[in-house]
């Protein structure tokens, strides 16, 4: 239970959701979406930690009742959530990509649609 | 033949939508054969979804399979369940006829774009992920499929990005999906932050005893996290964008499919996990949040169209629209009919 993790993740993901409300960069839109994404992998990863408890490997042999491990469940979560970021991002990086193309800027104020 | 025989049919209606995506990859450039590959996959997957139809509607079963031959053990949930359940299989049921039916459509409507084998690859993606959702038992395993089944949409939605608005429309439902889906996942971890479990059955069985703060922060998230899948007041600007800029096939299946499975997100949390269908505060919220939702909608579709839009799309938009926010008004009733009054215009809408 380390408090200033929950702290820090919970501050994280309101940053990240302020720079994508508020900034009318597209590439600050899209640097706010890896932020709310890194704050919620490190509340996972909070959640998940036992204090004085070891890495979840063990052989075969060295399990036994009295082993005293972090829980292995949220470690899981987090890799999938990391891969599910990057995958976020390359796909809006290339939508930005394609709109700069098109509109010659990646100011929201200016391409048509995307005001507000 | 009893429900033990067909225990790997949901399974494998998922994964035959998977399988078909990836052979798409690889031998795609040959027309004749990711046509046929498509076709089958949408047909099997609707295939096994009807063979199950007998024994979990009419023979009152809920068929459980759990993924890697883990059992439960101790009275713990081990391993990542798929449940079909008499609302799953009507969810289920519904999203592989439309699939199949919006395949065939796509034969003929996509001949003339070019990346059509990309855009089939991304169709049974987006079919897979859809169905992974309506058939699974796992809370986490929700969270996957609906990011599944948002980036195959936000990809489907700018497919023809030289269309006009297709790639902010993309961009729209992409920042909003993800801000949902980060909802979804935050809420879920808190979830199992409490219960230390993330297997739907066990969530419902050790919530109600034990509602703390964490877990009504968590309700509240993944309330958010699928209202923002299903278009709902504070959300729904996307939807309208995305309809009209998405090849019509794919149209078709962000109003029948995409929205449905937001509902059936929010269905699964409200009624399975929290067991709110009792609560009054709940009743009027869900009534309150789809009526204005209907409303401003509605106003907003007959109200703000730009000229350019073809009325056939437009009239198209509000009836899908109003439809939608009708089956979302019509949820909270805690009859036992009132849910199948709700999801049965969702059955007329999907195959409209």
């Amino acid at each position: 239970m380390i408090t200033l993790n929950y702290i820090a993740s919970f501050f994280l993901i309101a940053l990240g959701l302020y720079c994508i409300v508020v900034k009318y960069n597209l590439i600050k839109t899209v640097i706010g979406l890896s932020i709310m994404d890194y704050g919620v992998n490190l509340l996972i990863i909070t959640i998940g930690f036992h204090p004085g408890g070891t890495a979840p490997i063990f052989t075969p042999g060295e399990l036994n009742p009295a082993s005293f491990f972090v829980d292995p469940i949220p470690q899981a979560l987090t890799l999938t959530s990391i891969v599910i970021g990057a995958c976020v991002t390359a796909m809006s990086l290339a939508l930005v990509i394609k709109l700069e193309e098109s509109y010659g800027t990646i100011d929201t104020r200016e391409i048509r649609r995307l005001r507000g | 033949m009893n429900w033990l025989s067909l225990q790997h049919f949901p399974i494998y209606s998922i994964m035959v939508l998977f399988l078909g995506a990836f052979l798409i990859v690889i031998f795609g450039h040959n027309k004749v054969f990711r046509h046929a590959v498509a076709l089958l996959a949408t047909f099997a997957s609707f295939f096994f979804m009807a063979m199950l139809f007998k024994p979990v509607m009419l023979g009152g079963e809920t068929i459980a399979y759990w993924m890697g031959g883990r059992a439960p053990a101790g009275g713990y949930a081990i391993g990542i369940a798929l449940e079909v359940d008499a609302l799953s299989l009507f969810f289920g049921l519904l999203v592989s006829c439309v699939v199949f039916i919006a395949c065939i459509y796509s034969i003929q409507y996509m001949s003339h774009d070019d990346n059509v084998p990309q855009y089939y690859t991304l169709f049974l993606m987006l079919a897979g992920g859809v169905m992974g959702l309506v058939l699974s038992g796992d809370l986490f395993n929700m969270f996957i499929m609906v990011e599944i089944l948002t980036f195959a949409a936000v990809a489907l939605t700018a497919f023809r990005n030289t269309a006009n608005g297709a790639l902010e429309a993309a961009f729209k439902y992409l920042v909003v999906g993800c801000i949902g889906s980060t909802c979804i996942l935050a809420g879920t971890i808190m979830l199992y932050a409490q219960m230390h479990t993330l297997n739907l059955a066990q969530l419902s069985a050790l919530i109600p005893g034990n509602l703390s703060a964490a877990t009504k922060v968590a309700f509240a998230l993944l309330f958010i996290g699928f209202c923002t899948k299903a278009f709902l007041v504070p959300f729904h600007p996307l939807a309208a964008d995305a309809h009209g800029a998405a090849p019509a096939s794919i149209s078709v299946l962000i109003s029948g499919v995409l929205t449905k499975s937001g509902i059936y997100g929010l269905i699964r949390l409200s009624y399975f996990l929290f067991r709110t269908m009792a609560l009054g505060t709940m009743q009027f919220w869900l009534v309150f949040l789809g009526s204005v939702s209907m409303f401003v909608c509605g106003l907003q579709a007959s109200a703000g169209l730009p000229l350019h839009l073809p009325d056939r799309l437009c009239a198209g938009l509000r009836g899908a629209v109003h439809r939608l926010r009708r089956l979302r008004r019509s949820l909270p009733r805690d009859e036992p009919h009132a849910l199948q009054g709700a999801v049965v215009p969702g059955c007329r809408r999907g195959a409209a």
